[in-house]
């Protein structure tokens, strides 16, 4: 079976296997010619593999093994998720720390040249983001705090993005469910705040 | 006339903090240290909200509405307020007018509603008119100056405080009248956007299915990112819904509707489906949220309940259905109800935050139930 870019229904655009694969690589400090011996298969055809995003499951099994790959994050960020409701409010899995620390300067690289260019405003500097970075659950995953769940809720035909923030960001009983396109722009002008 | 001039902090829309519209270094410590990114302050003092719009001005304890002709001194609110809001901007000297409120009702005391998770935002205000009742100049008009008192003498301009209730002799016969009149003769353009009902039901030419239109409906709602372009989606959905009369498509303008703070329409789209559909776990879970924030309580104890058999395996779900009931109970002031549902989560949940956030609650309430026996 070849895991191609996933669409959740409603068109959730997320990081496709190899760009998950890719990040891996530079995350353990390896190059693909390492990875293809570890394969035991030809350098050239592991870059195809990853050039074309045709990789199949047994390859995906392995290479999550050497490269330490959390297979159920990898399962939520390829989209294979439970929608929940906005009652059940199910967390899906977050990316490990190490990986969001280093996604993280990147995603900020990327947040700071849309500031330093004058983009002029928030929507604009969001827009930039999911251009560059494919992704909002992808980009929301790097810049969120641990303590913070990222929900897909089912609304009819789509799922939809909600995040949950940590116990103690307000007084209320039980904690808000935040959009996520929201978030981002909470983010990002606290971001901009310094 | 009942007048008050209300000085605030100088923006474009005041539709919220945006890289494009900032708070000007005018805005006072007081704001620029609680605005940090959340909903505070003079910053959505024209957004239409629910058909209503909330202004906030910042003063320190009351404000004295027994100075108007005929109130009570116990009175805890006035009507049919002329409120006329003034800021100044960064680069001129004055402080103007940028915008009024025709028959406000103005409160002695801020007004801070609990909040609904999920929907809208925090409310704090002072002042509150309809929608319709809002003007907001556009920056290019924002030139009727107001006076100062430290420049044209007491009771001739606004003083060190926000408010001004211009009661003195000047006022009332000299500078209110050239208020009333300027408000009065304004022709032009405003720049505030007030959801009635025209623009809610607004169609486009457009040959494309129904289907097509729902589908780039829904896709501008999941990528949009500000109020224009949810409107752009409902002006699409309404299009789809005229063409195809599909629930789904109902669905859908029901959200974006909520994404526009317009709740009654909202609920309107969903108590149709409900009608159609019958009590179906995602039109309720749709639901209970938009009758909190507008306070039809029993409504969403109704609805809660009724979701209830959807989670009966599923504690956590079942503590946030009974978080949503206290809630209800708390607005409703039916304190010994709040207890009883505060014992439940208590009970089943398995989240040692919620145990101990919902255990101080119970204290807290029943703390006050002491305190007003």
């Amino acid at each position: 079976m070849l895991v191609d870019i996933i669409y959740l229904q409603g068109g959730e655009t997320l990081l496709s296997a190899a760009d998950i694969i890719k990040k891996h690589i530079k995350l353990r400090g390896k190059s693909i010619e390492q990875l293809s011996q570890e394969l035991r298969i030809p350098v050239k055809t592991l870059y195809d593999k990853l050039q074309n995003n045709r990789i199949s499951t047994d390859d995906l099994f392995k290479m999550s093994i050497l490269l330490d790959i959390d297979l159920e994050w990898m399962k939520s960020a390829l989209g294979y998720t439970s929608p929940a409701s906005l009652i059940e409010r199910k967390g899906i899995k977050r990316m490990s720390k190490a990986y969001r620390e280093q996604e993280y300067s990147i995603v900020l690289e990327t947040l700071n040249r849309c500031i330093s260019d004058g983009a002029r405003n928030i929507n604009e500097i969001k827009k930039e983001l999911l251009a560059t970075h494919t992704s909002l659950f992808y980009i929301l995953d790097v810049l969120l705090a641990e303590e913070y769940s990222i929900v897909f809720v089912n609304e009819r035909s789509r799922e939809v993005l909600y995040v949950k923030p940590p116990w103690g960001e307000n007084s209320l009983i039980r904690q808000p469910l935040i959009k996520g396109t929201q978030m981002l722009s909470n983010i990002i002008m606290g971001i901009m705040k310094g | 006339m009942r007048i008050l001039f209300c000085n605030i902090t100088y923006m474009t829309n005041y539709c919220g903090v945006d890289n494009e519209d900032r708070v000007s270094k005018y805005g006072g410590a007081w704001l620029k240290e609680h605005l940090d990114g959340k909903d505070v302050g003079e910053v959505y003092n024209f957004q239409d909200y629910n058909h209503s719009c909330y202004g906030f001005v910042h003063i320190d304890g009351q404000i004295h509405i027994e100075r108007f002709e005929d109130v009570k001194s116990n009175a805890q609110e006035i009507n049919n307020v002329l409120v006329v809001w003034c800021a100044k901007a960064d680069d001129i000297d004055n402080h103007v007018i940028v915008g009024w409120y025709k028959n406000a009702t103005v409160y002695r005391f801020e007004q801070a509603p609990g909040a609904v998770p999920s929907l809208g935002r925090d409310l704090y205000y002072r002042v509150k008119a309809k929608a319709e009742d809002a003007y907001l100049l556009p920056e290019e008009e924002r030139m009727f100056v107001i006076p100062r008192a430290s420049v044209e003498g007491p009771g001739r301009g606004m003083g060190q405080s926000n408010l001004w209730y211009a009661d003195s002799e000047y006022a009332k016969m000299e500078f209110i009248p050239k208020v009333v009149t300027y408000i009065e003769s304004y022709k032009k353009k405003y720049i505030n956007i007030v959801y009635d009902q025209d623009k809610l039901t607004k169609t486009l030419d457009s040959n494309e299915s129904g289907q097509v239109l729902e589908e780039k409906a829904g896709d501008l709602f999941e990528e949009g990112m500000s109020k224009e372009e949810f409107y752009q989606a409902l002006c699409l959905i309404n299009t789809a819904i005229s063409k195809t009369d599909s629930n789904d498509a109902i669905f859908l303008r029901g959200n974006i509707l909520k994404e526009l703070n317009c709740f009654d329409e909202a609920i309107a789209v969903f108590e149709e489906l409900l009608n159609r559909e019958g009590d179906v776990q995602d039109l309720l879970e749709a639901i209970i949220y938009l009758y909190a924030v507008v306070n039809k309580n029993d409504k969403a104890i109704e609805t809660a309940e009724k979701l209830m058999k959807f989670f009966e395996d599923d504690t956590e779900a079942t503590c946030e259905l009974y978080s949503i009931i206290i809630d209800a109970y708390d607005r409703k002031g039916e304190y010994q109800k709040v207890i009883e549902c505060c014992d439940k989560i208590i009970e089943l949940t398995s989240d040692k935050d919620l145990r101990e956030f919902v255990m101080e609650h119970k204290k807290h309430v029943m703390e006050w139930i002491e305190s007003v026996k």
